[in-house]
């Protein structure tokens, strides 16, 4: 009678928990799936053409260090009730703020770019032109704001984000080798060395899983939905699960890649592998270009969410997804404007759509470890974030991943702007 | 002209709010943030010298 009484207790509060939990589970995931966009699409597929198996236990080892860092985000936001931008220009002044707020403004303008590059890409398989995807989804983007609550645009948002693992499936499906998965994928080493363009591969892939707008986007997105002190455990698993979703599907696409093109170095982008398989495997084909759009449009989605909730908290507009169009006007105008400015630059002709792929990374990779650092020192004001400051192992763990970023980042970011240093 | 007078004025506005950093540095938070400033006005440079020198072909 005793063990049954404990046990339905034990049911009941783990029942309670869970409600509670898919109550506070949104931006965590967004942010953790939206990771996986357009361009990290492209980057899990190279490093599977290219290098088959070898980067999965880099994406492993990813999964955690993302977690350490946007799990910081939530406590920051729960604490403060501020966005980063806005947090940054209190704690650190005015220059540090509009250092932070231009270059995140920038990046995520070119991101989106490259969203609407895979987007584009991904619905010309199906012979759909450009301008006409774009028009959808930017009015989609807009629509979803029409309702005027968070709660609504996230949950649709989850949704879309779901789609996000269609990849999973696929790997069942297609029988890779299992054993060579372990053998090639879980045990750490470098394919050819640690030199030429493995290098660079590494340093994207992470430029990929860690990227500045997350950090910005995740804390205005905990504040925006109103998460309080007691929600931050619920809130870091929210952060744990999205870290899972992003690692499962990363190591399905290189899977998938490794099967279908393992070895061949002359493949340039996931919209191309998708168009190479239609004619081959169609339904392999359809879902790579599906889960690309899909991909790009949950990364225009929280990208350019990021930089107009940091413009609107520092400009002291309206800018809440629970307020209406109207009522957050010059927020909505901003992030329809950065939309359609990226939009058009993908529909230039003969736009340097390259130089764009590249400099968005080499831009994001100069506010990173200003971001990182700076979410550091603000998680050590005790009177800023109370009890929850980092503690010495929280701190000796984002000192570790902020050191590693910034000696990889640099050297990205180098390796980028002078290709011939790594053989490029 | 009204639009950009007004958004001067309101940058104007937002450096002199947040004119005083609200938080306690200690030296080496100060020593880190000097660091960072220099290495992202080298790296920002690096970045212009690459763009100038690819727009140029």
């Amino acid at each position: 009678m005793q063990l049954g009484s404990t046990l339905y207790y034990y049911y009941r509060r783990f029942r309670k928990q869970l409600k509670i939990l898919a109550a506070v589970i949104g931006p965590g995931v967004i942010v953790m799936v939206a990771d996986n966009d357009a361009g990290g699409i492209t980057t899990y597929m190279l490093s599977g053409a290219y290098y088959r198996y070898s980067f999965i236990w880099i994406v492993l080892l990813l999964g955690p260090v993302a977690y350490v860092c946007q799990e910081m985000t939530v406590r920051l936001g729960v604490m403060t009730k501020r966005g980063h931008a806005q947090a940054i220009f209190e704690a650190f002044g005015p220059f540090w703020g509009w250092f932070s707020l231009t270059d995140l403004t920038l990046t995520d303008t070119l991101t989106i770019t490259t969203e609407f590059i895979g987007m584009t890409m991904a619905m010309e398989v199906f012979g759909i032109p450009p301008l006409f995807t774009e028009i959808v989804v930017i009015t989609f983007i807009m629509v979803l704001l029409v309702n005027g609550r968070y709660w609504t645009w996230e949950k649709i948002v989850l949704a879309i984000c779901a789609v996000n693992m269609i990849y999973v499936p696929v790997v069942f499906f297609i029988h890779p080798n299992v054993s060579q998965i372990f053998r090639e994928g879980v045990v750490p080493g470098f394919p050819e060395g640690l030199g030429g363009p493995v290098v660079f591969l590494i340093m994207a892939t992470i430029g990929t899983t860690i990227a500045p707008w997350m950090i910005f986007f995740q804390q205005s997105s905990v504040v925006d939905k109103g998460l309080k002190k007691r929600d931050v455990p619920y809130a870091r698993w929210d952060t744990a699960i999205g870290s899972a979703f992003t690692v499962i599907t990363a190591v399905a696409l290189i899977i998938i890649a490794t099967v279908f093109f393992g070895g061949d170095t002359a493949l340039g982008s996931a919209g191309q592998a998708a168009a190479l398989l239609m004619p081959l495997h169609p339904y392999v084909g359809t879902i790579l270009a599906i889960g690309l759009f899909d991909a790009g449009l949950i990364g225009a989605l929280s990208v350019s969410l990021a930089s107009s909730w940091a413009v609107g908290e520092v400009f002291g507009w309206s800018h809440s997804l629970n307020d209406r169009l109207g009522q957050a006007r010059w927020f909505n105008l901003f992030r329809l404007s950065v939309m359609i400015i990226a939009g058009a630059i993908v529909l230039i002709p003969g736009a340097p759509l390259g130089v764009v792929t590249l400099f968005v990374q080499v831009i994001a990779v100069t506010l990173l470890p200003a971001a990182l650092v700076f979410l550091i020192v603000l998680l050590n004001q005790e009177d800023l974030v109370g009890v929850y400051k980092n503690t010495r192992t929280q701190n000796i763990m984002a000192g570790t991943i902020v050191g590693v970023i910034l000696a990889l980042s640099t050297l990205y970011a180098v390796g980028s702007i002078f290709p011939h240093l790594f053989g490029g | 002209m009204g639009i950009f007078n007004g958004a001067v004025t309101k940058i104007r506005e937002i450096n002199r709010t947040y004119a005083v950093p609200r938080i306690r540095l200690t030296t080496g938070t100060k020593v880190i943030l000097i660091a960072l400033r220099i290495y992202l006005l080298t790296l920002v440079g690096l970045l212009l010298y690459s763009l100038v020198t690819r727009l140029g072909y």
